[in-house]
């Protein structure tokens, strides 16, 4: 009897694994597989594809010593801290003004989302004319037209991150609202009722109630914003591609340069590994505060 | 019917609401958030009205908002000088598989994970739950190697969408919908046709698959969406006529006169607009089902 029982479920659990295969298969394949062989790679010399090699460190000591590399690292700080401080905190006050208002409710929720439908390849190629530095530029016939100079936008080597930042943050702004948007609205009117009641301002509501209620989320988007921005890759390979003199150029790009342009494997695959190393200390980061945030809720 | 004008979940409570200084804060909420839809809107539409510029009137000095003329014949010549009709065919081809794929593999393995859980699902739940954010640019190239050499067979993917829809069907994010979709599900479904004999194929046809359309049509469109943007893998493994529209836009950048290639610009962004403003409500909908996802 017994017996008869664990061999059904071991019929039983052999059909689920079936039925699990596909994607188990594509996971190894496609995710697991290749951080294995970037990781093993990373550490010979290559011919191609093919290691020749074992030189241990030597990559990651070429790399590091490269000034191009240093730039980089310091541009892919750079869109993460100006992220932060361009595209960070605007959606929470969105969210919560967009939460109180009583007209067209439907149409901005519409609008506001509309730039992210469109595929980041598309709305990066369509920044560049929007900043495109002649007279026929969106941004630059707003500002003739007010009677102010007009700008470099993205030639100017100073900036340029600044504003690969902005249009970023016009895309991706929408979704990060509708998320708090959806999390202030869990709050319920009882809770604002009594306050006001109490005698609290609209400010100390904001304060007091919404932003408390919104916090973990805000902390999960926070790492999560670090973690995708740290990655950047398509605005600036279809804006600038990299340029004016490199001063665009991220970790991601880089590692995509040496894999596919210049044809160094090894030194892509240790660009790679480091950025891998800096995002899992993030993730990890990420998994602790999600696991507080789904226990607490 | 009358129109709701108030809305339940505000802070600003009903009586508040005849207040004149509330009346003010609302009305520059009310201007900030037009100022918003202007700012999301205008450059599409800008982008749309530049389309059916000449050239020489798009360089002018001093530029112009409006077009002179429309003209729709530029609109047919664009089209078919670029053969754009054909890589849009490509690309909805590309996207079908990526949905199949999407759709198969990670619905299976939540199914599996969230229901069936045999020995060892748990493990492999989390060690995939690990991964799901682990950055992909390690893993470039050896994914290159694998495509054009794949283990084993030797096989060289290249010049085929299959690396996509692979790709597709290993969306850790996706399964994960799926998997939390199901555990939504009430149990005694399965129990009772467990009781009649089901076999876990069936439970899934017959049981599973008709109460998961709504999710199944989100991640659809999501899934539709990012094909239509995807333009990394085919641009380094696609080169013939099989390209599809997100490595051709960029291509197409400094080949072609710019009036021309915005009008491009608009075409591609016309099919996903119209998905957005046919399932606008399952889209924003769809993206808080997963909690947070950026």
């Amino acid at each position: 009897m017994l017996k008869k029982h664990r061999l059904g479920k071991f019929k039983n659990d052999f059909s689920a694994y079936i039925l699990m295969f596909p994607a188990i298969f594509l996971i190894f394949l496609l995710i697991w597989r290749p951080v294995y062989q970037g990781f093993i790679l990373s550490f010979f010399k290559l011919q191609g594809y093919e290691p020749v090699e074992f030189v241990g460190l030597q990559n990651y000591k070429d790399i590091i010593s490269e000034t191009l590399f240093k730039t980089t690292v310091l541009n892919t700080f750079k869109y993460v801290g100006l992220s932060l401080l361009v595209g960070f905190i605007p959606p929470i006050f969105i969210a919560v003004m967009l939460n109180e208002v009583r007209w067209c409710k439907g149409f901005i929720k519409f609008a506001i989302y509309f730039p992210a439908i469109s595929p980041v390849i598309v709305t990066s190629l369509l920044w560049t004319f929007i900043y495109d530095p002649s007279a026929g530029g969106l941004l630059n016939m707003i500002l003739l037209k007010m009677g102010l100079p007009a700008q470099q936008w993205l030639n100017d080597a100073n900036n340029a991150i600044l504003y690969i930042i902005i249009s970023m943050t016009w895309s991706g702004f929408g979704s990060a609202t509708i998320l708090y948007l959806s999390s202030i609205k869990g709050i319920g009117t009882d809770m604002y009722e009594a306050a006001y009641i109490d005698g609290a301002g609209l400010w100390a509501r904001v304060w007091h109630i919404t932003i408390p209620q919104v916090w973990r989320i805000v902390l999960l988007m926070l790492v999560n914003n670090i973690i995708g921005v740290f990655q950047v890759f398509a605005q600036p390979l279809a804006m600038t591609g990299g340029g004016p003199n490199n001063a665009t150029v991220s970790l991601s790009l880089l590692a995509y340069r040496y894999a596919f342009v210049y044809l160094k494997n090894e030194k892509a695959l240790a660009i790679g590994m480091i950025t891998f190393v800096m995002l899992v200390v993030l993730t990890l980061f990420y998994f602790f505060l999600e696991k507080r945030v789904t226990y607490e809720d | 019917m009358k129109t709701k004008l108030s809305d339940p979940t505000g802070m600003i409570c009903q009586l508040e609401f005849k207040t004149m200084k509330v009346k003010i804060i609302h009305g520059i909420f009310f201007a900030v958030m037009m100022l918003l839809c202007m700012i999301c809107l205008l450059p599409v539409i800008w982008m749309f009205l530049s389309a059916f510029k000449d050239t020489k009137e798009f360089l002018k000095i001093p530029p112009s908002f409006l077009p002179e003329k429309i003209d729709f014949s530029k609109v047919v010549d664009t089209w078919t000088q670029n053969s754009i009709g054909r890589t849009f065919l490509n690309t909805t081809f590309m996207a079908a598989g990526d949905i199949l794929f999407t759709i198969v593999s990670n619905g299976l393995a939540g199914y599996v994970i969230s229901r069936l859980k045999p020995r060892g699902s748990k493990l492999l739940f989390m060690l995939i739950m690990w991964t799901m954010m682990l950055p992909n640019n390690v893993s470039q190239v050896p994914l290159f190697m694998t495509f054009t050499d794949f283990p084993v067979t030797g096989w060289n993917l290249s010049n085929t969408y299959l690396p996509m829809w692979m790709l597709a069907g290993a969306n850790c994010y996706y399964l994960l919908l799926f998997k939390s979709f199901f555990d939504s599900i009430s149990i005694s479904f399965f129990e009772s046709a467990k009781i009649d004999g089901a076999t876990n194929f069936k439970m899934f046809t017959r049981i599973v698959l008709p109460l998961s359309i709504p999710i199944i049509a989100v991640i659809s469109i999501f899934q539709f969406n990012s094909a239509w943007g995807n333009y990394f893998w085919p641009m380094l493994l696609i080169n013939n006529h099989m390209q599809v529209i997100g490595q051709r836009i960029l291509t197409m950048k400094g080949q072609m006169v710019i009036d021309r290639y915005v009008m491009v610009m608009a075409f591609v962004i016309i099919p996903p607009s119209v998905i957005y403003i046919i399932f606008q409500r399952h889209i924003i909908g769809g993206l808080t089902l997963g909690g947070v996802k950026g």
